[in-house]
């Protein structure tokens, strides 16, 4: 492996919209306490659906971010995102005036972008019979590029600027590519992340592949049916180590490495081998140059699907071997859902946060082991715990895979 | 340590300019091949809609019937072009060394997420076909491609509008530059969709008369396109381990993002110029030696006038010689990038620009383009794309001897 | 509806989902598993699924799902689906 040169980057600001509380310390503290997001949904109709429950953002507001005029321009995930990188700006105490902001990146990544704007769009051509009615502003609010170029104009940040629609590990990959920019001189520092809001294809999609659970999500118990459709944002500001100390900036955790891989298996099926998990994870341990027996704790896919945390089992026994027992392993999809295009994005923030208070949040609604996924899965209580060097590990559709490696901040 | 010398070898593509480089070169000499579109699955718009849409493509004669039945027309588009281009070289690498993909796409799937929602709207959502939602996603294309020649070492999907090529092109470039793989193919991939037309009707931005004018005084919007161009991109040791023709080398490239435009004022073109002197400090050389530029310019008023503020702030009043690949092509957004790389090297390869195939028409933009083909010597060709939204990306090709 | 009729309706959807996937067609009869003697997967069955409740304007619970192993139980179950909404 030969790379260029190797930079320390860290994180330093995070910003968080999800099911179980907008904000940093509320989410938080509703993740420590194991509080459960996934209730009957309220702002979308499910009557006809086989599932009537799902992750939605109740509390936010999106007034309380942006003006009016300002909410116009934009769909709801360009809503959650500027709103989670005000938040990630303000915890990274970063005054942007006395920054050299072509030297400040813009990574993302989604699912789906803005789907309900193509909806919204769609249904009027119904309605009307007539696509003549479709507002003249509203197609360009859709395309995904959108929502990195939201966030650039409403900062005037003009550096390298990308949009990574992975689908759900498209967060792992808007990170992982924020720490190469940083580590290739490109930048200094980056806002990263991903972000989807609720949308009537996705939840339609997983309904008609019976992936979804009829009430809430088990991740690795026995009796886990599925997993829970949801929505919400994550966002991370990253930066050099150098440039962080510059400006006394607070620490949350190294970003140590990443790995990406592939499937190459099925577009909704994940390898029952873990081909890819197992590439982008060994990939990840390498780039970041740690060894298996330093990992504390993965923060896991973990969706609450059959096939998904079997398989997820499977890549970190072949990767681990004999200590994939020791290592614990949770998945914070319990509580908030799947989250798409945000979700490794959501659990790379909740990784930072987890190295901060050295707590491991838990994997709720655990009531039964299930002898194929026998892993310490840290059951329905949040744990105090050494945590030192952890994992995030993010899959796909399309069969796209990624692991990151973040550690606790040692000067 | 040194920056790695990455080239351009291998190359897979079909558009309405062909399915090879020799193609390519031919139609660049030609008028352009315009079709129309009137009606899809779901929609319709009652009326012909000129594009530049491929024609007599079969996607069976070149994949095969296997493993197309429920993909859509973005995916057979990107997997025909790969077989065309990579189907040996995948066949040939082994498993754990097998090129990566990134592939650059603005609308994506949009033509099969919009569908997937008007079947729930007509037919309800408890009778869509599960496996068409696997089609919804904007990274099913690549995905695709990489279950079909069993590529586990990168999967990746770029979406920046009108630079999606060209960013996953850099994108791929850091990639190798990182050491984390070795070969990578990158490029960009579009499909003309009813509800990307659709969504560029509604804007406004598409042209009445279906001509394309690029930075004409009274050019009226854009035609659409669509196609595919798709790059190995290695190390130039490597390819010549290997005895493959090397197109060219990736001397420089970077992209950012104006936030004048989008927020609806004028831009001095501040962005695009230091996007492209980061391009040029790692190409190692002074504006002043790009011997050409192939630019985005497309026809849109309001995209081509940012275009030439970005051009004229870096080069002032001495530009090289300016063209505009989508007066062949129209614009093919996440393909434009990628188509634009394919006829700049078409182009390095005969020594000669392809400039706007119609007769000359006023221009008061200061960027004089070049009409029909002149002969020049090119060493480096600078590919550049401002977009309206914003986005500003640069590629500059050196010529390899 | 007779269930013979029903049975060429899943018949062609498994030949072509099978050709697709590169199955071998020869093991396509009435009382060979989809999964164990055919190959197909679970993606696939879930089409089929799809495809006869649209075809024949049924729905079929979930629940049925497991017992949907072979052309031949998948038609006895469209065809009890279709008596009840008859009924």
């Amino acid at each position: 492996m030969l790379f260029m040169s190797k930079k320390r980057v860290v994180i330093t600001g995070l910003g968080l919209i999800t099911p179980i509380g907008c904000g940093v310390d509320t989410f938080w503290q509703a993740a420590v306490r194991g509080e459960n997001g996934i209730r009957p949904l309220r702002n979308f109709d499910a009557s006809e659906h086989r599932t009537k429950t799902g992750g939605e953002v109740l509390d936010f507001n999106a007034d309380d971010y942006l003006l009016k005029a300002e909410q116009a321009r934009m769909g709801r995930s360009g809503q959650f995102v500027l709103a989670a990188t005000k938040m990630a700006l303000e915890d990274a105490r970063i005054d942007l005036s006395q920054c050299e902001r072509s030297r400040i990146g813009v990574s993302m990544g989604t699912t789906m972008g803005e789907p309900q704007v193509l909806e919204q769009c769609i249904k009027i051509k119904y309605a009307a019979n007539d696509a003549e009615k479709i507002p003249s502003t509203l197609p360009r609010q859709y395309p995904c590029a959108s929502i990195p170029a939201n966030i650039a104009r409403h900062f005037s940040i003009s550096g390298p600027h990308i949009m990574i629609p992975t689908a759900c590990a498209a967060g792992n990959y808007a990170i992982g590519y924020a720490y190469d920019m940083i580590q290739l001189g490109r930048i200094d520092a980056a806002i990263a992340g991903g972000s989807d809001p609720f949308s009537g294809i996705a939840f339609t999609g997983f309904n008609r592949l019976l992936a979804t659970t009829p009430d809430i999500a088990r991740p690795f118990d026995k009796n886990r049916s599925g997993m829970a459709v949801s929505e919400g944002a994550g966002i991370l500001f990253v930066e050099e180590l150098d440039a962080a100390r510059r400006r006394n900036a607070p620490i949350y955790a190294e970003i140590r490495g990443y790995g990406l891989g592939c499937d190459a298996f099925k577009m909704t099926i994940p390898d029952p081998s873990g081909s890819g998990g197992i590439i982008a994870l060994k990939k990840a341990l390498d780039h970041s140059e740690v060894t298996p027996d330093s990992i504390d704790y993965i923060c896991a896919h973990g969706t609450g699907t059959i096939e998904n945390d079997k398989t997820e089992t499977v890549i970190v026994k072949v990767v681990f071997g004999d200590r994939a027992k020791a290592v614990s392993m949770s998945s914070i999809k319990s509580m908030i859902g799947h989250t798409m295009g945000a979700a490794s994005a959501i659990e790379a923030a909740a990784c930072a946060l987890m190295l901060k208070h050295q707590i491991a949040l838990p994997t709720i609604n655990y009531t039964e082991p299930d002898p194929e996924c026998d892993i310490d899965c840290i059951p329905n209580t949040a744990r105090s715990m050494k945590l030192d060097t952890i994992i995030s590990n993010a899959y796909a559709f399309a069969g796209n895979t990624s692991s990151l490696v973040l550690s606790a901040f040692k000067g | 340590m040194k920056r790695k010398q990455i080239v351009i070898s291998t190359i897979g593509t079909i558009s309405p300019l062909g399915i090879d480089l020799d193609q390519v070169t031919a139609a660049l000499t030609a008028p352009p091949r315009q079709a129309v579109v009137e009606a899809f699955e779901f929609h319709s718009f009652g009326k012909p809609v000129p594009c530049f849409k491929i024609t007599g493509l079969d996607p069976v004669t070149i994949l095969g019937k296997k493993g197309l039945r429920n993909k859509d027309n973005a995916t057979k588009l990107l997997l025909s072009a790969a077989e065309l281009g990579f189907k040996t070289l995948m066949e040939e690498s082994p498993e754990e060394r097998r090129p990566g993909l990134c592939i650059g796409t603005a609308f994506g799937s949009v033509q099969s997420i919009g569908d997937f929602l008007s079947d729930s709207i007509v037919n309800g959502v408890n009778t869509v076909n599960p496996q068409a939602f696997a089609n919804t996603v904007i990274n099913a294309p690549a995905g695709n491609a990489n279950i079909r020649y069993l590529a586990r070492n990168l999967s990746s999907t770029i979406s920046t509008g009108f630079n999606s090529g060209l960013d996953a092109i850099i994108y791929a470039f850091d990639l190798l530059q990182r050491g984390y793989l070795e070969q990578i193919i990158a490029g960009g991939l579009e499909e003309i969709s009813y509800y990307a037309l659709l969504g560029c009707m509604r804007s406004g931005i598409l042209s009445p008369s279906g001509v394309v004018r690029p930075f004409a005084d009274d050019s009226d919007g854009i035609v659409m396109g669509e196609g595919c161009a798709l790059f190995l991109l290695e190390p130039a040791e490597t390819a010549q381990k290997r005895g493959a023709v090397i197109q060219a080398e990736i001397a420089g490239c970077a992209n950012g993002f104006d936030p004048a435009p989008g927020g609806g004022e004028t831009s001095d073109g501040s962005v695009f110029k230091q996007v492209v002197q980061t391009a040029c400090a790692q190409a190692e050389i002074d504006p002043g030696r790009i011997d050409c530029v192939a630019s985005g310019g497309s026809g849109n008023r309001a995209g081509d006038s940012l275009e030439a503020a970005g051009i004229t702030a870096v080069f002032g009043s001495d530009t090289p010689p300016v063209t505009a690949y989508k007066s062949f092509t129209g614009e093919c957004y996440g393909a434009s990038g990628a188509i634009g790389v394919l006829c700049a090297l078409a182009d390095m390869k005969k020594n000669r620009i392809s400039g706007i195939p119609t007769a000359p028409y006023a221009t008061t933009s200061p960027l004089r383009p070049v009409f029909g083909g002149v002969d020049a010597t090119i060493r480096h060709l600078l590919v550049s794309s401002f977009s309206c939204d914003g986005n500003c990306s640069a590629i500059i090709l050196k010529k390899v001897n | 509806m007779n269930q013979e009729a029903i049975k060429t309706a899943i018949r062609e959807l498994i030949t072509d989902i099978a050709e697709d996937m590169d199955l071998d067609e020869a093991k396509i009869t009435d009382d060979a598993l989809f999964i164990d003697d055919m190959g197909l997967d679970s993606m696939a069955l879930l089409e089929v699924l799809a495809t006869m409740e649209k075809k024949f304007g049924v729905s079929i619970p979930e629940s049925e799902f497991p017992n949907i192993t072979s052309i031949t139980k998948c038609a006895t179950t469209v065809e009890k689906y279709l008596a009840e909404k008859g009924a």
